[in-house]
């Protein structure tokens, strides 16, 4: 029987995380040699390989113990569970950007927005209590304000430079992101000290 | 397109077998709560939507309409609400404190294609007019007594109390703005942004702030609190606590108890000794509950309360996955002509007395009743002819 069934966010979150906890001293080779398997047994954890917003539906509906998951996932898609750790790998932020000149609040019109995280956008703007028209766009978001589809985007940045090779600027900071370690609400009850063997087994390798 | 033939998202039909095994458990809640001297209420499915404005619940959350005076009306999302208003109004003040049961449909809004119920089942009872110890102990034990009522073993009662954060927010933190925050991460047990807040923005004594996402388990979590408590109102929150929960200690329950004083999910409403019930096997909180002692204030009248619901429907599917899947013995009663019925009444009601779930067969030819049977729907058949009866036995492939 495994200690704890883990949601692990498919890719780069995977790799960082595979990186990690061999660093803390747990064995991870069957997650390195995994082939196409999904569910994955390493050491006393089984890791479940999943899109990130489905890890967040994994551990919400309890089928999950626990979840490895960027924060950009977590703000755009919410849920109640336990937020316990900050990997502090994957980490990047989410900007406003556009092209160099864009004066945002300068006119009467209302501002139009492309992103790919609708939720995030629109939370951010109206914490500023600005009405914005949010755009949905489902990839390459760079494209809306070049095509003039929108006045600026909301994206994840890590580098810049895609958007610096498509003659974009990063016009305000919003939020700092980074992969957490999020649980089940019972689980952490009922499975406390595994929770706490894991998080501090975790610790040693930040 | 005609939806006619299917149910809007949220929505379920219960089929025989779940049906009768939810009711089974609304009926063992029921002698439950009426054991220790609760009494049933029922309010109306339709309310106006101001009963439940001061409930903190989000309005996105509501299933709402309109009368014909243009007024919101809401499928009630909570009982708790309608409750206090009819005792604010309605009741006797001299039979206070009032000791109320119900068992009743609530209506909430899930975020869409996620397989979650919108109506819910809920049981649960309410102590109304009453503060203090006695109470809080009241319905925690009722709350206990209801699990073991269900056979159900492996479950937690969760105590917290909303008073120690607010003890500690109020002398760690000058605004209200940072206060909300410091809760928001506290419910979400969000160690490193707590920390960093804490470090950052609070005043004082700030080690029990910067530490309560940890501060859940057993009973040694109420020492850790009452030593890290800065001031004498967070310890007196923390021995109020104790003394609950030792009481309930020396009455058997401990194995069912534990402590997390990161309970602060809803803050504005509750006012004092919160609790929340695990079961294992299932991610959802099955029981919450807890004391109100300010929400009747909405209904201009000061009434502390206390009480808790119990999510029915959480509670079949757990009690499903280890039951039997269908009832074995089920006997079939076949009559030959017009004239055999009355025999067979009288086999029913016998089996009937003896405990034995039977029915009268609608078929119209004894062999049609018999394959029915073979299909395995029936474990006997009672043919009944001239008077005499017959027993055909499908049990265990005995054919006769």
């Amino acid at each position: 029987m495994s200690k704890l069934r883990i949601a692990l966010t498919k890719g780069r979150v995977e790799k960082d995380i595979v990186k990690l906890l061999s660093r803390a001293g747990l064995d991870m080779t069957p997650l390195i040699e995994k082939g196409r398997k999904l569910i994955i047994q390493a050491g006393d954890y089984e890791f479940v390989l999943a899109k990130a917003p489905d890890v967040i539906t994994y551990v919400e509906h309890g089928v999950c113990d626990a979840g490895i998951v960027g924060k950009d996932t977590i703000m755009e898609n919410g849920g109640s569970f336990y937020e316990v750790l900050d990997f502090k790998t994957g980490v990047c932020s989410f900007c406003v950007a556009g092209l160099p000149d864009t004066q945002l609040y300068s006119d009467y019109r209302q501002i139009k927005i492309a992103s790919k995280y609708p939720n995030v956008a629109k939370r951010y703007f109206n914490e500023r209590n600005l009405d914005v028209d949010i755009i949905k766009i489902e990839g390459s978001v760079e494209l809306a304000p070049l095509l003039e589809l929108s006045d600026a985007i909301v994206d994840i940045v890590e580098t810049g430079s895609t958007l610096k090779e498509n003659g974009l600027v990063v016009l305000e900071r919003m939020y700092d992101i980074s992969a957490r370690l999020i649980v089940n609400t019972v689980s952490m009850k009922l499975k406390k000290d595994e929770v706490t063997e894991l998080t501090s087994l975790v610790k040693t390798a930040l | 397109m005609r939806n006619n033939k299917i149910t809007p998202v949220g929505m379920f039909d219960m089929l025989p077998g779940e049906a009768s095994l939810k009711r089974n458990i609304e009926e063992q809640l029921k002698t439950a709560f009426t054991r220790r001297g609760f009494c049933e209420i029922t309010t109306p499915t339709l309310e106006f939507y101001d009963v439940f404005s001061a409930s903190q619940l989000p309005q996105e959350s509501m299933y709402n309409l309109f009368d014909a005076q243009g007024r919101i009306l809401s499928l009630r999302p909570d009982v708790t609400a309608p409750i206090l208003r009819v005792c604010a109004g309605k009741l006797d003040p001299q039979l206070m404190p009032y000791r109320l049961w119900y068992c009743q449909q609530v209506f909430r809004r899930n975020k869409a294609l996620n397989a979650r119920r919108d109506e819910i089942t809920q049981c649960g009872v309410e102590i109304v007019g009453a503060g203090g110890f006695r109470a809080d102990v009241e319905v925690i034990v009722t709350a206990i007594e209801s699990f073991l009522a269900l056979g159900l073993d492996g479950f937690k009662i969760e105590l917290g109390h909303i008073g120690y954060f607010k003890a500690l927010a109020e002398c760690s933190f000058d605004s209200k703005e940072l206060s909300d925050r410091a809760r928001t991460l506290v419910e979400r047990k969000d160690f490193a942004q707590l920390s960093d807040l804490v470090e950052r923005h609070a005043i004082g004594d700030r080690r029990a702030m910067g530490s309560l996402p940890t501060l859940f388990g057993g009973k040694e979590v109420l020492d850790e609190a009452l030593s890290l408590a800065p001031n004498s109102d967070a310890k007196a929150v923390i021995l109020h606590l104790k003394e609950v929960y030792d009481l309930l200690c020396s009455l058997g329950y401990e194995k069912y108890l534990s402590i997390d004083l990161g309970l602060v999910h809803a803050i504005d409403y509750y006012t004092g000794l919160v609790f929340r019930g695990y079961l294992k096997g299932l991610g959802d909180v099955v029981l919450s509950g807890g004391r109100y002692d300010t929400l009747s204030e909405a209904f201009g009248a000061g009434l502390p309360s206390t009480g808790f619901a119990i999510d029915v429907d959480s509670i079949a599917i757990a009690l499903k996955k280890n039951a039997p899947q269908k009832s074995a013995g089920r006997v079939l009663v076949h009559c030959h002509a017009a004239e055999d019925f009355k025999r067979g009444e009288e086999e029913l009601s016998s089996l009937f007395e003896a405990g034995v779930p039977a029915e009268m067969s609608l078929f119209d030819s004894l062999s049609e009743a018999i394959n029915k049977a073979k299909s395995g729907a029936f474990s006997r058949v009672v043919f009944i002819s001239d008077g005499k009866s017959e027993i055909y036995e499908f049990g265990g492939g005995k054919d006769e």
